[in-house]
Formats: structure tokens, C-alpha cells, sequence
């Protein structure tokens, strides 16, 4: 290994050290992301308070498993009434795919639905590089070569891809929005256990039986003795 | 730096999580799709028998009943807002004594009923206590209208006399002597002369 590192000239250890940076931005920025969806998920659960919290306020419910179970239901409640405009936009854009791909065949018996390809598909109103040899590398003489990406496509309209350029978006919003809904759901599910714990928690981690006692005893008196120690008073 | 660092394990911990998460969110979405269909039909089945799917439940409906008994026997004003105290000034509250009736109102027997509630049992009928009272306030109020009428008699005698009987004699150099009466004054004023001080009823 120490003789291959050797045989490295300086510009192989420029590059080495330049995708190590890379890696490290890279990783950060998916720190920053994690950081991002665990902050969004805590505003997310914090949602469930305001909807138990008057039960547990009016002690309605005093117990950790009918509290649980009445968070539960609520949850699925709110998850239903949220979900129902991403679930109606997912359901109209199939419904529309359905039809126009039934109306198109029966005009064009050898009508091809292909929703993602260049040429008649969503592909077409995207910028596609080919990637394929970008980065070659030579094993026997460890050296690496890189070619820019080629430029397959430009962004154009084609009249058979109106179909697809709106079942695609349509489709991408109802998922994306179904999917806020269901992190909100987890987001809910793990604050309801957490508060299921917390709330009917009997906790002793602080208590002192005798401790208590003699402060109870103390309250508001002198000290014993006039301050002074028993033993000074032998 | 090592805020960095810290970045980066927490983004490398995140890209081995994730695979974790996503199996977790597309469990959750399948599950949320098989409920959401449940719910959907059984909110249909609830708006054709008169109800609806609403996120208010049993135990929600005895929280509010709870919360609306407790809000008319507090006392603090943010949780009653009509019955919280208002920006009225003393001076233009009138309270007409012959229309107002008193009768529900009574003498607190300590602090502690005072401070909180006067119990039913001890409730008495005013309103008979004022029929009762009414002969002896009558005696009472003749008996102070005399006691006033024998102080005024005497402060009219006080007020009777003049600033001339009162007021003293005015100081000369001449004068040395002061005298409350008058007689008594011209006389001795005649008699002799020269300095002689009589304190006269001293």
C-alpha cells in the first residue's frame, strides 16, 4: 500500500484530498437535512398536544393505556382528515390518466402509454446528460480520466406527452403531501408514547422519605438545641 | 471544527438510518392508506345515520362539560372573561339605596365567610328582619333627631354672641391693661392711672 501511495504524484493527491472534501460536505449536508426533518417532526407531534391535552387537564383520563389508546384514535382521525385532499389528488390524476390512455387507445389502436420517456413522455421538458464514462478508472496504471456529461435532451414539448405532463406533477404534489401527512402520523405516534409515559409518571428519582419528613418537622421552627450541637452542650 | 465533525458523523449516522426511515414511512403510508379507506367508509356509514366523523370525542365532550361548570365559579378573570373586572369609575357608580334591596346580603359571622361563601343554612329572610326592625329604627331615629336638636340649641347660643364680645382688646402703648369687661375696664381706667395689670378671673 505505502509504495502505491508513494508512486501517487501531487496532482493524484490534490484530487484524493479534493473528493475527501467533497465526501464531508456531502455528508454534512445530509446531517443538516436529518437535523432539518427531526426538528419538522417534533413541530409535527407537538400538533397532538392541543388535541388531549384538555382530557388529561381535567383528569378524564388518569390512565396511561386508555390515554394511549383515545391518542391513538385521535392520530388516525387527524392523519384521515388531512390525507383526504392529497388522497383525492392522487385519485383524480389516475382517474384522468385512466381516461385519457381508454380515449387515446380508442383513436389510436396502437397507442403506447410511456410516461417517462424522452420522446413522448415527461422526459421530454427535462435537461437529461448522459453520465455513462464520465469517470474512468485505470487499475494497472492507477490513473483516473474524466469527460464531461453529454447533453441528451432540451426541453420540449411534445404533443403526445400532455398526458404525462399532467398525470406527473399532479401525482408527485398528492404523494408528497400524502407523505407530509404520514410523518406527521409518526411524528404523533412517537409524541403519544413518550406523553403516555411522562404524564402518569411516577417517578422517584428525586424523593427522599426522610428528607421530607424532616423538613416537615422543621417547617417554621427553630432549630433543635438553640443551634448549638449536642455535643457542646455535654 | 468540531461542530463540523459533529455534522458530518450525525449525516453519516442519518444516511445509515435512512434506509430505516424510509422502510418505516412506506410501512406507515400502506398502513395509512388501508385506514383511510377504513374511515372513509365509516364516515359514510355515520353521515347516512346523522352523524359525522368528528375529531371530538366522548371523552373530549366530558373535558368541555367539565370546563364550562368550572368557568362560571372561578374567580380568576383571564379564564371568566364576561365576568373579569371592568375599567369602571367609582364616581360613576350610583346605587339608589330606596330602590336597591339589601335583604340577600348579610353580616359575615368570620373572615373565612367573609372571604369565600356564605352557606345556604345561614341564610336568613331579610326581608322579614326589615319588617321586624322597622318600630325600633323609628325610636332610635326620633331619639337622634333630639340629640341633634339639643346640640344645635347650643351651638346657636355659641354662635349668638358678637365678634365685638369676643375679640380682644387691641394693644397700645398707652394700654397695658386687658380687660374682658368692659365695666370693670372704665372703671379702673378713671380711678388711677398708670401701669397696672389685672388679670382679672385668673
Amino acid at each position: 500500500m505505502l509504495p502505491m501511495l508513494l508512486k501517487l504524484t501531487e496532482s493524484d493527491k490534490r484530487l484524493i484530498i479534493a473528493f475527501l472534501l467533497i465526501f464531508i460536505l456531502l455528508f454534512v449536508i445530509i446531517g443538516a437535512i436529518g437535523y432539518l426533518i427531526v426538528r419538522i417532526m417534533k413541530w409535527q407531534g407537538k400538533k397532538l398536544d392541543s388535541c388531549v391535552s384538555d382530557v388529561v387537564y381535567t383528569r378524564v383520563i388518569t390512565d396511561k393505556k386508555k390515554f394511549s389508546k383515545f391518542a391513538h384514535k385521535k392520530n388516525w382521525i387527524i392523519f384521515y382528515k388531512g390525507a383526504r385532499i392529497p388522497v383525492i389528488i392522487m385519485l383524480v390524476s389516475s382517474l384522468f390518466l385512466l381516461l385519457s390512455f381508454l380515449i387515446k387507445r380508442h383513436f389510436d389502436a396502437t397507442f403506447q402509454l410511456d410516461l417517462f420517456s424522452i420522446e413522448k413522455g415527461f422526459g421530454s421538458i427535462l435537461f437529461i446528460w448522459d453520465f455513462n464514462g464520465v469517470i474512468t478508472v485505470d487499475l494497472l496504471t492507477l490513473s483516473l480520466s474524466f469527460r464531461l456529461p453529454v447533453l441528451i435532451n432540451e426541453p420540449h414539448i411534445v404533443e403526445d406527452g400532455w398526458i404525462s405532463y399532467v398525470f406527473i406533477p399532479s401525482m408527485a404534489v398528492g404523494i408528497l403531501w400524502y407523505l407530509w401527512h404520514v410523518q406527521s402520523l409518526i411524528s404523533r405516534t412517537l409524541r403519544i408514547k413518550k406523553l403516555s409515559e411522562s404524564i402518569f409518571d411516577k417517578n422517584l428519582d428525586n424523593f427522599n422519605q426522610n428528607e421530607q419528613l424532616m423538613n416537615s418537622i422543621n417547617a417554621g421552627t427553630a432549630p433543635l438545641n438553640g443551634g448549638q450541637s449536642k455535643t457542646k452542650e455535654e | 471544527m468540531e461542530s463540523i465533525f459533529k455534522s458530518v458523523g450525525k449525516g453519516l449516522l442519518y444516511l445509515l438510518v435512512l434506509p430505516l426511515f424510509l422502510l418505516v414511512i412506506s410501512g406507515y403510508a400502506i398502513v395509512g392508506l388501508i385506514m383511510f379507506v377504513y374511515l372513509f367508509f365509516k364516515s359514510i356509514i355515520l353521515f347516512f345515520s346523522g352523524r359525522s366523523l368528528d375529531i371530538e370525542l366522548s371523552e373530549d365532550k366530558k373535558a368541555k362539560q367539565i370546563i364550562q361548570n368550572a368557568i362560571p365559579n372561578s374567580t380568576n378573570p383571564v379564564i371568566k372573561q364576561d365576568g373579569g373586572p371592568k375599567n369602571v369609575n367609582s364616581q360613576d357608580i350610583v346605587i339608589d339605596v330606596t330602590t336597591t334591596n339589601f335583604s340577600h346580603f348579610e353580616k359575615p359571622a368570620s373572615v373565612e365567610e367573609a372571604c369565600f361563601e356564605i352557606k345556604e343554612d345561614k341564610k336568613k329572610p331579610a326581608v322579614i328582619e326589615a319588617i321586624d326592625a322597622t318600630p325600633t329604627l323609628e325610636i332610635e331615629h326620633q331619639q337622634q333627631n333630639s340629640k341633634i336638636e339639643q346640640t344645635n340649641k347650643v351651638d346657636n347660643k355659641i354662635n349668638s354672641h358678637t365678634e365685638e364680645d369676643i375679640s380682644l382688646g387691641k394693644y397700645s402703648p398707652k394700654k397695658t391693661r386687658f380687660d374682658i369687661d368692659d365695666e370693670t375696664e372704665e372703671k379702673n381706667h378713671k380711678e388711677d392711672s398708670g401701669v397696672d395689670i389685672n388679670f382679672k378671673d385668673f
